[in-house]
């Protein structure tokens, strides 16, 4: 299942064809340190010309990974733990899918896409899930 | 073209402690352990490429082609690959070219 092609100038069309830069996610990551409590560390695991590998520690075993790559436009934030991801939001091809807490091996396609500060988004959805789940 | 830089005064004595065979001045050492770093990271890209390509049986430019992420259910391992093979082509192909303006 392919979600349909935008062609229009809708924001649910801005939003699924953004563009997101290397540098526009470190800063991004950066700035979780000042938004989310939880968040204790964010190091730059890898990068070349045109992607980057990023990760923000929350606790021993626990931290959320952000990749993208500015050529293909793949982006995936992923909450990982001991076990591997925990849950997800990825866009690859152009489509945006979702990996849900506690079926993380499952995924659901999501035409709405993600906000224009994905990375901050997700991170509001990884805050929720540590509380709702006692995680931390 | 040559710059002014400024190094501190013990990165200047251990450059000029450290024996490099024929490389005598700092500039021609520091060239060589640029050659190193660029060499180890070749390597580590090239291992991982030659690791996916062989596990997927087909290139980098095939498995985005087919959309084998999406094939396999983008599942964790798949999606992992992904992002450590688009990594390492990227890599590679800013490595080669490193080395080639090293060298001139």
């Amino acid at each position: 299942m392919v979600s349909a092609p935008c062609s229009d100038n809708s924001a649910t069309c801005a939003v699924r064809a953004m563009k997101l830069t290397i540098r526009g996610l470190i800063l991004e990551a950066q700035d979780t340190l000042d938004r989310f409590w939880f968040v204790r560390d964010v190091n730059i695991v890898e990068q070349t010309p045109a992607t980057v590998t990023v990760h923000l520690t929350i606790g021993a075993d626990l931290f959320v990974q952000a990749f993208l790559s500015e050529s293909s436009q793949r982006l995936s934030f992923a909450l990982v733990g001991q076990s591997g991801r925990l849950y997800g939001r990825d866009r690859e091809y152009g489509t945006w899918h979702r990996h849900p807490f506690g079926q993380p091996q499952q995924h659901e396609l999501t035409p709405e896409g993600m906000s224009m500060q994905p990375l901050t988004q997700f991170m509001a959805e990884v805050e929720q899930i540590l509380v709702e789940h006692d995680l931390l | 073209m040559s710059v002014v830089t400024t190094l501190s005064d013990t990165i200047v004595q251990q450059l000029s402690d450290l024996s490099f065979g024929e490389a005598s001045s700092i500039n021609d050492k520091l060239a060589l352990l640029l050659e190193a770093e660029y060499r180890r990271r070749l390597t580590r890209y090239s291992l991982t490429n030659q690791q996916l390509a062989q596990k997927y049986r087909m290139s980098f430019e095939d498995f985005e082609r087919q959309r084998i992420t999406e094939q396999r259910g983008y599942t964790w391992e798949v999606e992992s690959d992904a992002m450590a093979w688009e990594t390492a082509v990227d890599g590679l192909r800013t490595v080669q070219r490193q080395l080639s303006d090293l060298r001139g």
